[in-house]
């Protein structure tokens, strides 16, 4: 049983998004660039009646692993685009040799068998429509030459041509297939029919050479997309870039002007930045293309966020994915996504979250845990660290302290205790001395021990920027350098320039700790407390009391 | 005094050399004669050899131009050596001045190598370290340094907002003083602080490095 009582992982482990998986889609930009794809459908579909050449050209340009391809199959997956188009989703990376016969081949092969077949069926039915004309029945009969013997044999015209929808009987008399169809086709379009109905588009598409024959091929199979299905046609065309003859075919196509069709182009800005060194002219179209649409913050973490909770909210059956549990989800994926850049897209997130929901659901549990998380990336990505741990926290426990730390004055609380312990630990617990200093100055110290060289040291911890100030000041005010030799204060304050150290006199020291140290800080107080520090953990603390200037 | 006399006697007679014999007859009243060439020969101050039934003394200032002038294997060896010493002088002075180029070149990494542990220590928080004047030539101003880039961003933007970071690093590089290495840190910091605010793509010549890719594009979100 998979967690929040899922009964299958709604992610998917594989390195490049499945059609299967495509019918989810988060993220408010995805979604925007969803709205726009269909809007320049909805455009393209108001004009189809003017019967003109009319191409828009879409750009999707981002990064990888940022969802580009899922979107793109996700537009196939969408009711409301698929009832108005059809589209041939094209991967260039599968295109090779990239020459412009292949690159055909594929765009052919990249429509959906679906609607190839509505098509089949389409043109099927305009042949069982011609038996009510007395002399195309007759011109129907000749080409499944259909006889008195057929008729004595018991056999019907309808058989043949459910014979021929089944792909089980060809047709061979292409003149009279042209009779038939008369002059509301053109002689291309005619051919492509004869082809289509033989299920041997492919082939003979192979011994079309001429770029403009290809183009015209385009166009007829656009318009009898068109006359026939009453749609328009979209081509996907992924991960597009400079290589082999992609950019020259691409730019054919823009110059030409198909009819009542969209080119939706999807690269990198590495790519889109290789065709501006060497397709001047391409670059230049695509810079005027319809609609450039931006992925822009798709690795933010909101993006990144409402994605990965769509799959679960659209996998969940139960009810058990409560609102709590999205925001518990939501605040793991966040320190996944804070602490580790690596994880800072989709892809990366979605792989993650797959194999804890695997984890999770070998153990029974009800929900993505700590450990679950931590397992994964132990051993999926066995080489990651938290950034700037010196105590080796595990992810797990680092999870954990994140969490807490959002109660300032829980996690203020557990820093002046863990400064204490830790100074136990690498001084002596002889080496702490009672705050006996006066009323005011007391307030503002929260240990005071002696260092190895007999110098009293205060401690002051101060988490916020107020607090430090107040502290400095209060310091700056008062008389303390009578009863201790050196002040360190100790705040977690983000450094507004590059500089992390501040001095207000000799013997004060600020010193600015990041989330790491606190966590390890917090990290080692609490196995010191549990008497489970080990003699790695010894010297590893001595480091940790040096990086915050403890003596 | 009688030693001066016998060295000068001995040298008047340039590459010619004077027979021992001659020498004793001008030296007569000097009895340890032979006890005093033998000691000007130990100390090289003259050279006695044997010509033809004859035996001779050199002042060593006149010895060698003797030597070249009557021994042809000499004067070859000679000749040899000299031609090797003068190339091996030749090969000595361009290995000086290739010992200057490498040094200055040391010097200036040495600069280099200074100036960005000075720019760690700092991050560390260790500053004190370092000489003020030292700091103060590597100190990048963390606001200033990132209205920089959000200034260079917007000006070089293509239409859909990527910009490849070289370029944006030799703007900033000429325009701020600072070394590529510098722009990267800076970069890299700026980036990671504010991970809402701008986006990297892979690809491009150069830039920062994640998961293992080059990702050479920037731009504001």
């Amino acid at each position: 049983m998979y967690p929040y009582g899922l009964n299958r992982n709604p992610y998917h482990s594989s390195p490049t998004p499945r059609f299967s998986d495509s019918a989810i889609l988060g993220g408010e930009r995805h979604k925007e660039a969803k709205s726009a794809i269909l809007s320049c459908m909805h455009d393209l579909c108001s004009k189809m009646a003017l019967s003109e050449k009319d191409l828009r050209v879409v750009t999707i340009i981002q990064d990888v692993g940022s969802g580009k391809t899922h979107l793109a199959l996700h537009m196939q997956t969408v009711e409301e685009m698929s009832a108005k188009s059809v589209i041939s989703y094209v991967d260039f990376s599968q295109v090779s040799p990239r020459s412009k016969n292949v690159i055909l081949s594929s765009i052919l092969d990249g429509f959906r068998e679906g609607d190839l077949e509505a098509l089949r069926t389409t043109l099927i039915g305009l042949m069982m429509a011609s038996l009510h004309d007395r002399e195309k029945a007759k011109l129907v009969k000749k080409i499944f030459k259909h006889g008195l013997l057929s008729e004595i044999r018991g056999e019907s015209i309808d058989d043949k041509i459910g014979l021929l929808l089944q792909k089980r009987i060809k047709i061979r008399d292409e003149d009279t297939l042209s009779e038939i169809l008369g002059r509301n086709f053109t002689e291309l379009e005619k051919q492509f029919i004869y082809y289509t109905l033989n299920d041997e588009v492919k082939n003979w598409v192979s011994s079309i050479e001429s770029l403009s024959d290809m183009l015209e091929l385009l166009a007829s199979i656009i318009t009898l997309n068109q006359k026939l299905l009453d749609k328009v046609t979209v081509f996907e065309f992924d991960e597009f870039d400079s290589e082999g003859e992609s950019m020259e075919f691409i730019k054919a196509i823009i110059n030409f002007i198909l009819p009542s069709s969209m080119i939706l182009l999807i690269m990198t800005p590495a790519s889109y930045d290789e065709i501006r060194k060497s397709n001047t002219s391409l670059y230049d179209r695509l810079e005027k293309a319809n609609y450039k649409i931006d992925l822009a913050g798709s690795n933010t973490f909101s993006e990144i966020n409402d994605i990965v909770l769509e799959y679960m909210r659209s996998g969940e059956a139960t009810g058990e994915f409560t609102v709590e549990s999205e925001y518990d989800l939501s605040s793991k994926i966040k320190i996944i996504y804070d602490e580790f850049p690596d994880f800072r897209n989709v892809r990366s997130m979605i792989n993650i979250l797959y194999h804890a929901t695997e984890l999770v659901g070998k153990r029974d549990a009800g929900s993505i845990d700590e450990q679950a998380l931590e397992e994964t990336i132990k051993t999926a990505f066995p080489g990651l660290r938290i950034t700037g741990s010196i105590m080796s926290v595990p992810v797990s426990d680092f999870m954990k302290i994140r969490r807490m730390s959002n109660n300032h004055q829980e996690l203020e609380d557990r820093v002046k205790n863990a400064v204490r312990d830790l100074v136990q630990c690498t001084e002596g617990e002889s080496s702490l001395t009672p705050l006996d200093l006066s009323e005011d100055t007391s307030e503002l110290f929260d240990v005071l021990y002696r260092d190895s060289q007999g110098d009293k040291v205060a401690v002051s911890v101060a988490l916020d920027k107020e607090k430090s100030f107040k502290i400095n000041q209060g310091i700056a005010r008062s008389q303390f350098s009578g009863y201790v030799n050196k002040v360190l204060i100790l705040s977690d304050n983000r450094p507004s320039q590059f500089d992390v150290q501040k001095e207000i006199g000799p013997q004060v020291k600020n010193v600015n700790m990041d989330n790491s140290k606190l966590i390890d800080l917090i990290y080692f107080s609490s196995k010191f407390r549990d008497s489970q520090i080990s003699g790695e953990d010894l010297k590893r603390a001595s480091m940790l009391a040096r990086s915050i200037e403890l003596p | 005094m009688s030693l001066e006399k016998i060295v000068a006697s001995i040298s008047a007679t340039g590459t010619e050399g004077i027979k021992k014999t001659e020498l004793r007859r001008e030296f007569q009243e000097v009895a340890e004669l032979d006890l005093i060439l033998q000691e000007l020969v130990r100390t090289q101050e003259i050279f006695i050899e044997k010509k033809g039934n004859s035996i001779y003394c050199w002042h060593k200032n006149y010895y060698l131009q003797k030597l070249l002038n009557t021994d042809q294997k000499f004067s070859f060896l000679y000749s040899s050596m000299n031609s090797l010493y003068d190339s091996l002088i030749t090969r000595f002075d361009s290995i000086g001045e290739r010992l200057d180029e490498v040094s200055r070149e040391v010097s200036e990494v040495t600069k280099e190598i200074r100036v960005l542990t000075s720019f760690e220590q700092r991050d560390d928080g260790r500053n004190e370290l370092m000489p003020q004047e030292q700091i103060n030539a590597t100190k990048i101003n963390y606001d200033n340094f990132k209205e920089q880039l959000d200034h260079a961003i917007a000006s070089a933007s293509s239409s859909i907002g990527w910009v490849e970071l070289c370029n944006i690093r030799k703007n900033l590089c000429s325009k701020m003083n600072i070394s590529r290495e510098q722009f990267y840190e800076s970069l890299e910091e700026v980036v990671s602080s504010n991970y809402d605010k701008y986006e990297l793509s892979t690809g491009g010549e150069e830039g920062i490095q994640l998961r293992g890719l080059v990702h050479g594009f920037v731009r504001c979100i």
